[in-house]
């Protein structure tokens, strides 16, 4: 590894954690209770308040999934976790006013720096609740609404009840249940007519607190023939108890609008990271998930997209790096519902060092979707002996005028690739180093700059230690 | 008899697109499939007699793949229906093919085979007959440094229910071929397993189905590398006409310290009708690192530049299409070394497409 890099992002960097601040903190455990005292903390309208308690039976009664790492599942205790830790009086509009000890972590995650820089708003979230936020001017004035989504509701509640819970209903699974009952944060954004949103807009997810679940929300709708680009980041300390994060994410693209939507997830590994992503594309419209799952205990995520109007067009790129006791569990879903819709999705995976990644993906063509095209590509290198790599694609075609395909390989580094560097002059760990970095780069390619430059950086930490 | 199963719900990963309630025998006094080995070249040592139940094991034993009791509610129930066990033993080198015949009739019909190969053979089973349920245990061991090719062809009656599970083990250096052509029956279910037990085992299969009117047919096709150095090829072709379903599932594991394994498989859909439905799931689970492991799957109509092509050489649009039909899944015999086994299989595949054609 290089000094540049260890000095750029250190080991796990955002292994750190802070004292913790709590002006409200609920006692572990879930109950029917809890979910009501987090509605009136936020003084939500009566029918998010039925939602949740629907949603919170829903979640008790539903049994916890029997594929997937079953092992690692039913080890989650639901009573040792805190389900509500509000660690600010409110969300604030000024960098200044967010409590010391909070602006400390945001400041060594870069946050204030990166908003500066290239975004075009910001919410921070911390524990439950967001604690800053705010939005350039000339997109309010062109009437783009970004709100944290506790915000979202109390100020756009019709806006809000319209899509909230329609592309993942409480009854999908069992975390999207558990996420709907006690959801906190989260963002709400809506795109009107026609509007572009040229830069891109963040949210950014910190657990600092042990043992804390963090479900937060989201709901993006852009309207016919607008744009956004939406970038989501996550970290969380490195504890010895489990954190989890159990998110709800639900995008809504109108006639001919788009969304794009990134994630670099970077948790530490002793989170639990199970969470529903979900976009509907109307006619024309396009949805694209753009997802890097680093770290974490156990990862199960399967961004999905709808499409659900003619024309509409899926694009799906996700990577995802398995080190030690880890279990990438990610992969991808698409439902052509309409004629002459179009998807691409390619996935690419490491393991090492014992860790286990696994593409799990859906690709489903309706009998009246004359005309489709999808491609799917799956890539996995194995770095060691213990590590471990599964495919799990489902090809559904029920329309004989579908155009599939569907590739994947499993292989190691090329020993010819390595000597071809090493011959150049770089050490065995640098030249896996170049390989990965360049087996990512369709990946980061997609990303703006300067997450493409940290999620180098992060692979290079990652790999050490790889060679020998 | 064996122990009871529990049914498997419709969330367990092996019956998930053939619920078992719809493979279930109804309740019937079952008959034996006869088998009848025919006449062989005089050098061929190839003899069919009474098998051991032992040979047909209801779980699999072996590093990682003994499974749950529920994914073998299908063996359990052939053990259940007996089917006077038959075996099949076969020694030297064999140019000729070995032909059995697999009647069977009644409600319910059942059998099962054990084929033990110590040298080169190649065995074309037959299965003809109208029975309405009819369950096949298939069972085999090559022998280390052995070949055998098994092509498997059916012309059950087209209201059959066809039940069949495969288990087959691979020895050192050892290769076992296998081609099936399904086109008979109008519900299947398959679950084919193959265990490379040692270094230097090979398997190559090829599988061609022809969907018409409602058939329902679903292939569950395993692969388990145990040890390294092995290697296997999988070729599925599907052509589904009229509203036929079919399902392609080919679970691929390579076992910890398997290095130097190289496998492959491939799934191909044509779909012939608006109403045809063809589901792929090649799945991979690799668990060593000096591997070599790819699946791919593809869906598609014919190809109108391919139709284009032989309808301006004077063939009309049916003849061009069959013609494309044939071809496509024929080529699911190209992994099959054995060139008497690809013969055989591409000889039934040319009468069963004629006869379609007819009818």
């Amino acid at each position: 590894m290089s000094d540049e890099a260890r000095d750029a992002v250190g080991e796990y960097r955002y292994g750190f954690h802070d004292p913790e601040v709590a002006t409200i903190r609920f006692d572990k455990g879930l109950s029917e209770q809890v979910v009501r005292d987090i509605s009136a903390l936020k003084d939500e309208p009566e029918w998010m308040t039925e939602l949740r308690v629907k949603a919170y039976h829903h979640f008790m009664e539903r049994p916890m999934p029997d594929w997937g790492n079953e092992a690692l599942l039913n080890s989650i205790d639901f009573d040792a976790v805190t389900y509500f830790l509000r660690s600010s009086e409110g969300t604030e509009g000024n960098w200044d006013d967010v409590p010391d000890d909070i602006k400390r972590t945001f400041d060594r995650l870069g946050i204030p720096d990166a908003e500066q820089k290239w975004l075009g708003g910001v919410t921070a979230q911390y524990e439950s609740e967001a604690v800053y936020h705010s939005i350039r001017e000339d997109l309010e004035e062109q009437g783009v609404l970004f709100f944290d989504m506790d915000s979202g509701l109390r100020e756009h509640p019709e806006l809000v009840k319209r899509f909230f819970n329609t592309v993942v209903p409480y009854t999908d699974n069992k975390f999207s249940a558990l996420n709907t009952a006690v959801w906190s944060g989260g963002s709400f954004i809506y795109v009107p007519k026609g509007v572009h949103v040229e830069m891109p807009v963040q949210a950014y997810f910190r657990i600092n607190a042990k043992n804390m679940g963090q479900f937060e929300r989201t709901l993006i709708v852009a309207d016919e023939g607008s744009s956004i680009h939406y970038v989501e980041g996550c970290t969380a300390p490195t504890y010895s108890t489990d954190s989890l994060h159990s998110a709800v994410v639900e995008l809504v693209a109108m006639d001919g609008a788009k969304i794009r939507y990134s994630t670099i997830q970077n948790w530490s590994s002793n989170v639990y990271n199970l969470v529903t992503k979900r976009g509907i594309a109307h006619a024309n419209a396009t949805v694209e998930w753009v997802d890097g799952n680093i770290g974490s205990k156990l990862t199960m995520k399967y961004p999905a997209v709808l499409l659900k109007g003619e024309g509409a067009h899926a694009e799906i790129i996700s990577v995802a790096y398995a080190g030690e006791g880890q279990h990438q569990d990610a992969g991808s879903k698409v439902h052509h519902l309409a004629p002459n819709t179009t998807s691409n999705i390619l996935s690419k995976s490491i393991s090492k060092n014992g860790g286990r990644s696994t593409y799990r993906g859906m690709l489903q063509v309706r009998p009246k979707a004359e005309g489709c095209r999808s491609k799917v590509v799956c890539d996995a290198l194995m770095l060691d002996a213990d590590s471990r790599s599964d495919t799990y694609p489902t090809m559904e075609v029920g329309n004989a005028s579908a155009d599939l395909e569907h590739e994947a390989s499993v292989s190691k580094i090329a020993g010819d690739q390595l000597f071809y560097l090493m011959s150049r002059g770089h050490s065995e760990a640098e030249a896996m180093g170049l390989i990965v970095n360049g087996f990512f780069e369709p990946f980061t390619r997609e990303l703006p700059m300067e997450y493409a430059s940290e999620l180098n950086k992060l692979l290079e930490i990652e790999m050490e230690g790889a060679i020998g | 008899m064996t122990t009871a199963v529990e049914d498997p719900s419709s969330a367990v990963h092996l019956w998930r697109s053939t619920p078992w309630s719809w493979m279930r025998p109804e309740e019937a006094e079952p008959t034996s499939i006869r088998m009848t080995l025919h006449p062989v070249d005089a050098s061929v040592e190839a003899t069919l007699g009474a098998g051991s139940p032992d040979l047909f094991p209801v779980v699999i034993d072996g590093p990682e793949t003994t499974l749950p009791d529920v994914d073998d509610i299908a063996r359990h129930t052939l053990a259940d229906l007996d089917g006077a066990p038959m075996r099949l033993d076969l020694k030297g080198d064999h140019d000729a093919v070995v032909n059995v015949d697999l009647r069977a009739a009644g409600h319910v019909a059942v059998g099962r085979l054990h084929i033990a190969c110590n040298g080169r053979a190649v065995v074309h089973l037959h299965l003809s007959g109208d029975a309405g349920w009819c369950g096949l245990h298939l069972t085999g061991q090559v022998a280390n440094g052995c070949s055998l090719s098994v092509v498997v062809t059916d012309e059950l009656h087209l209201e059959s229910r066809v039940l069949r599970c495969d288990d087959w083990r691979i020895g050192r250096d050892a290769t076992f071929e296998t081609g099936t052509l399904s086109v008979g029956g109008f519900r299947r279910k398959s679950d084919l397993r193959h265990h490379l037990d040692a270094t230097g085992g090979s398997v190559r299969i090829g599988l061609a189905v022809h969907g018409q009117g409602t058939r329902h047919d679903d292939h569950h096709v395993e692969i388990h590398h145990h040890k390294g150095h092995t290697t296997s090829e999988l070729v599925a072709n599907v052509a589904c006409a009229g509203r036929s379903r079919s399902v392609g599932t080919g679970r691929l594991v390579i076992d910890v310290g398997a290095d130097g394994t190289d496998a492959g498989q491939v799934f191909r859909n044509l779909l012939l009708s608006q109403g045809a439905r063809a589901d792929a799931i090649p799945e991979l689970e690799v668990l060593a690192d000096d591997v070599s492991a790819a699946h791919g799957a593809a869906s598609a109509s014919i190809d109108s530049g391919q139709l284009h092509y032989l309808m301006s050489r004077g063939l009309d649009h049916d003849e061009a299409s069959s013609m494309i039909v044939e071809g496509f899944l024929a080529d699911a015999f190209r992994p099959l070394a054995a060139s008497e086994a690809r013969r055989t299989l591409r000889d039934r595949l040319t009468v069963h497409l004629d006869c379609a054609r007819i009818t």
